[in-house]
């Protein structure tokens, strides 16, 4: 080693550092020459085999060119990062991000979720059914007979083959108490289907219907269920009102109705000038239908509801025209993302 | 069912107000759909002041009235030439309004002169029977000023909703005994004379041969009767609850219908053969021309009013053209019958016929009102059409009805309903449903033979509750044994797979399950591919509703071709929905999902191109 050899590594040391342009760049040079097996560390190492003269001479001028280099490393990094913050604030943050779009689920199936999980909350487990039916699950076991007025109340749909389109949720009912023993509480959507089309009817629509078998199920539970439901989905003031009604398939009967969201019970064409709206039937399930599906009625009691969900998500949404829900236009959709 | 409120309060002290009688009922459970005043449903019928009368010469039986309605003049013609004064204040019924029976006004030009309304006889405007002179307002009522109003006229109505079990509602009555049971205010009880029931000997002879189909059948010969025109009261009352009068024998028969719920048949007796009436079965084909022109053929399952020789009535439902009253009947024979419900409907059924009579009898008529409604026709009958002779009553009672014998125990009652309800106020409400017994234990009550919906101590529980008030019943949480369950595996996976899809941007649609099979002959399906061969539907609401879909592509691309026509230039939509496949039993029902990339995939933005779906997209969120 020669002092040329040094005189040339300095040289060779600043050009690198000149051309440094990142801390990659630099962290390079530091392996290089200041590593362990770096140019710099073997010449320091490598003074051992010198006179004593050279020694001293060349040890001064590497340990100068040692000194520097770190000094100078440490002055590059510092440039470098402040320039690189420089380059952040070139960016324009007025623009706009790359926005994920979001995509909605319908407002039926939001209202749906929202009702099943009410109940669920109670214990309440989900049932299903097929929406092909029979007559006997659809109406007999459901005490209404071939030849009983209360089939006038729901248009049926015929297929080719003597089935039917289930006109209510009901006959789930049927087929879990048919399936299981109680005690048992359910809650079951579905899509059901009646010969009916008007700007607040539709041919196909959807039902839920709750069911709770037990031995000490009483009348007045069922009221309390009700208002549950009603305070839980509406908000906490909604007040209800309870009229007896007629369905074959409970005993006694009831038709709920809440005080109406558009003019607060005072009277509009919504709610007819009556200040209400009706949104469930319920009931205390009929002994025939017990006797049907072979629970003892003296053993057993038990609370039946059916609501229409699209009249619900009317009403909680102010929506007037039930075909909305099933022309599926855009805009419609995307006002409940 | 409308009932007008003045009818009712012929058998109940009424204390309220129409709207106040309309939550009563709908709190009791018979829903008030309306309540209004028929007069105001007639349209503009409005007080007019005559200006001036005119004879033109082209006009040979008409004259033309000026006349002005406080805002504007204008002319109306009348062929009352003699009736109508300068100076008058008349009743004119303006073009879009109807008179009192249903007759619609519309402007009206007879040799280039108009006339715009028609001037109303009392008759025409339901005011009285007087049909010969014109309606003629007091000369201070002001013009324009509807008429009723002015004459301080007003007929309130109640649209009452009956539910099927009630049939002991559909009548004036049968509302006016429910209203008392509900309010307490005291019922007139209906009550006849007793000579009503006499009379000379019966013409005829009645055979009930088929007693399961009928097992009451009471009739009644009058002779020498003047079939004319019904009185006011009864014209009115047919007219406020929809009917059509016809002559007084057949009025007062649907007059009875409205107002017992009892239905009645009129024969003309000089058409029955043989002097026999026969309550059978149909022969098989039997043929028979009904009332309203049309011939059918009647199936051994119908039951039929016949003579001696042939069919004559579609028992319950609707009597033949030929037996039935005219104008030139003098011998009546008068028919109020219990028929099978069951029957009744099914025959209905089968000929697709509803009439207000079948209505009745499908559900469930009072057996003993079957007789009361005789004598309540008698007694209008001998009032209004004069007949010279009555025969007896002929009661054929072949099988004595007897109501059920219901018991329910004190225990069930209050554990049921979740309360105690004063014994006294439940014996006070079950005693005016029937005959009561109290025991320690148990209410044993045999009910009215009326309320044919009570037959179980369920029935009693409800009628407990509903007339002490749903609202008394207080509210409680149910008490259950806590289990639990797995909830269905595929609820949860579908339920991912929509959020995830929302996440993603797309949008869930719902779609018919009914579609128009062309859509599917557009996919191109192979000829043996099973969704070529959907189920189709009996009764399709409409032609492009036919059968029930076996994929959820025609529904997308429907609301895709919706969308896109309403201007939508980027569509990203998926369904989870039901397909149907023939199956041996009902059908085969498989849940699937489906995707629809359509237009622009995103909007022109500084750091993307505009550009289209194209069939990576739609891979990549599959693959996703």
């Amino acid at each position: 080693m020669t002092k040329e050899d040094v005189a040339k590594l300095r040289a060779e040391i600043e050009t690198s550092l000149a051309q440094a342009k990142s801390i990659e760049d630099l962290n390079s040079i530091k392996v290089k020459y200041l590593g362990k097996k770096g140019f710099l560390t073997n010449f320091l190492k490598s003074l051992k085999e010198l006179p004593l003269e050279e020694r001293r001479e060349l040890g001064s001028l590497l340990n100068q060119i040692k000194d520097e280099l770190e000094e100078a490393l440490k002055v590059k990094e510092r440039e470098i990062l402040l320039a690189e913050e420089d380059k952040i604030t070139e960016l324009d943050l007025s623009l706009s991000g790359r926005e994920p779009e979001l995509g909605a689920l319908h407002p039926l199936t939001i209202v749906i979720s929202e009702i099943c999980s009410l109940f669920e909350r109670l214990g309440f487990e989900i049932a299903e059914g097929p929406e092909v039916e029979s007559d006997f699950y659809n109406f007999t076991a459901l005490n209404i007979p071939e030849w009983h007025p209360a089939r006038d109340m729901q248009a049926t749909f015929y297929l080719e083959n003597g089935a039917l389109l289930r006109t209510h949720t009901s006959p789930i009912q049927v087929r879990t108490m048919l399936r299981k023993k109680p005690p048992l509480r359910i809650i079951a959507p579905g899509k059901v289907y009646r010969c009916d089309a008007d700007v607040r009817h539709s041919p196909m629509f959807h039902q839920i219907e709750g069911l709770m078998v037990d031995e000490k199920v009483r009348f007045s539970d069922l009221k309390g269920i009700l208002i549950y439901f009603a305070q839980n989905l509406f908000g906490k003031d909604t007040k209800v009102r309870f009229r007896p009604s007629y369905f074959p398939f409970t005993e006694p009967s009831l038709e709920m109705d809440i005080s109406c969201v558009i003019c607060n019970g005072r009277g509009c064409r919504v709610c007819s000038q009556t200040g209400w709206l009706e949104i469930l039937g319920a009931g205390m399930v009929h002994p025939e239908v017990f006797r049907a599906v072979g629970y003892d009625p003296s053993r057993w009691q038990g609370f039946a509801f059916g609501l229409g969900v699209e009249r619900i998500a009317m009403i909680k949404y102010g929506i007037d025209d039930i075909r909305l829900f099933f022309d599926n236009h855009l805009y419609f959709l995307s006002s409940f993302k | 069912m409308k009932v007008p409120v003045s009818w009712l309060s012929e058998f109940i002290e009424v204390e309220e107000e129409a709207e106040r009688l309309a939550e009563i009922f709908t709190l009791g459970g018979l829903e008030v759909e309306e309540v209004y005043d028929h007069y105001q449903t007639l349209g503009e019928i409005i007080a007019v002041k005559v200006l001036e009368v005119n004879k033109p010469s082209e006009l040979k039986d008409l004259v033309v009235c000026t006349v002005h309605d406080g805002k504007d003049s204008f002319t109306v013609l009348t062929a009352a030439v003699d009736l109508v004064k300068p100076g008058q204040v008349l009743a004119l019924a303006r073009p879009g309004s109807k008179t009192f029976f249903w007759d619609k006004i519309e402007v009206k030009e007879v040799k280039g002169y108009k006339s715009w309304g028609m001037f109303l006889s009392p008759y025409e405007a339901g005011v009285s029977e007087e049909k010969d002179i014109l309606l003629e307002l007091p000369l201070d009522v002001k013009p324009g000023e509807n008429v009723y109003k002015a004459l301080n006229i007003s007929e309130p109505i109640l649209d009452v909703s009956i539910t099927p079990n009630r049939g002991d509602c559909l009548s004036v009555f049968g509302l006016a005994r429910e209203l008392s049971l509900l309010t307490g205010w005291p019922l007139k009880e209906l009550r006849f004379d007793e000579s009503l029931k006499e009379g000379s000997q019966p013409k005829g002879s009645i055979e009930i041969l088929d007693p399961e189909g009928c097992f009451r059948y009471v009739g009644r010969w009058f002779s020498g009767v003047k079939v004319a025109v019904s009185p006011f009261f009864i014209i009115k009352r047919l007219v406020f609850c929809g009917l059509r009068p016809i002559n007084n024998i057949v009025d007062i028969t649907n007059y009875v219908l409205l107002e017992l719920g009892q239905p009645l048949h009129a024969f003309d007796w000089e058409r029955v053969s043989g002097g026999r009436i026969i309550v059978r079965r149909a022969k098989e084909r039997e043929r028979l021309l009904f009332l309203d022109g049309v011939e059918r053929e009647l199936s051994s399952e119908d039951l039929v009013i016949a003579d001696a020789e042939k069919a004559l009535v579609l028992a319950g439902i609707m009597g033949g053209e030929e037996s039935g009253v005219s104008d030139s009947t003098q011998e009546v024979f008068l028919e109020s019958a219990w028929f099978n419900a069951k029957r009744v409907r099914l025959s209905g059924m089968r000929h697709r016929l509803t009439t207000e009579s079948s209505y009745r009898f499908e559900r469930k008529v009072d057996p003993e009102g079957v007789y009361l409604a005789m004598l309540r026709a008698t007694e209008l009958i001998l009032h209004y059409a004069n007949p010279e002779e009555v025969s007896t009553i002929v009661d054929v009672y072949l099988v004595r009805f007897t109501p059920p014998r219901i018991e329910l125990k004190k225990k069930r009652l209050s554990a049921y309903l979740g309360f105690e309800i004063p014994e006294e106020k439940v014996k006070g409400i079950l005693n005016k449903l029937g005959d009561l017994e109290v025991t320690s234990e148990i209410f044993i009550l045999v009910p009215k033979s009326y309320r044919q919906d009570l037959s179980i101590p369920e029935d009693l529980i409800e009628e407990v509750a509903r007339v002490y008030g749903y609202d008394k019943v207080p509210t409680t949480f149910p008490e259950g044994v806590l289990y639990c369950e797995q909830p269905l595996k595929t609820l949860e996976f579908t339920q991912k797979i929509r959020m995830l899809l929302a996440g993603f941007g797309f949008f869930e649609v719902i779609t018919y399950s009914f579609i128009d099979p062309k859509l599917i002959e557009h996919l191109n399906f192979s000829p043996d591919d099973p969704r070529r061969d959907p189920i189709k539907l009996e009764n399709p609401i409409s032609v492009e509703m036919r059968v029930l879909r076996t994929t959820l592509v025609p529904g997308l691309l429907q609301t895709a071709h919706f969308n896109q026509a309403r201007e939508v230039e980027s569509l990203k939509l998926f369904e989870v929905g039901k397909v149907f496949f023939k199956a041996e039993e009902l059908a085969s029902e498989r849940l699937n999902l489906a995707l629809l990339l359509a237009g622009r995939k995103s909007l022109p933005s500084w750091y993307e191109e505009e550009r289209s779906f194209d069939l990576y997209d739609i891979k990549g969120v599959v693959s996703a």
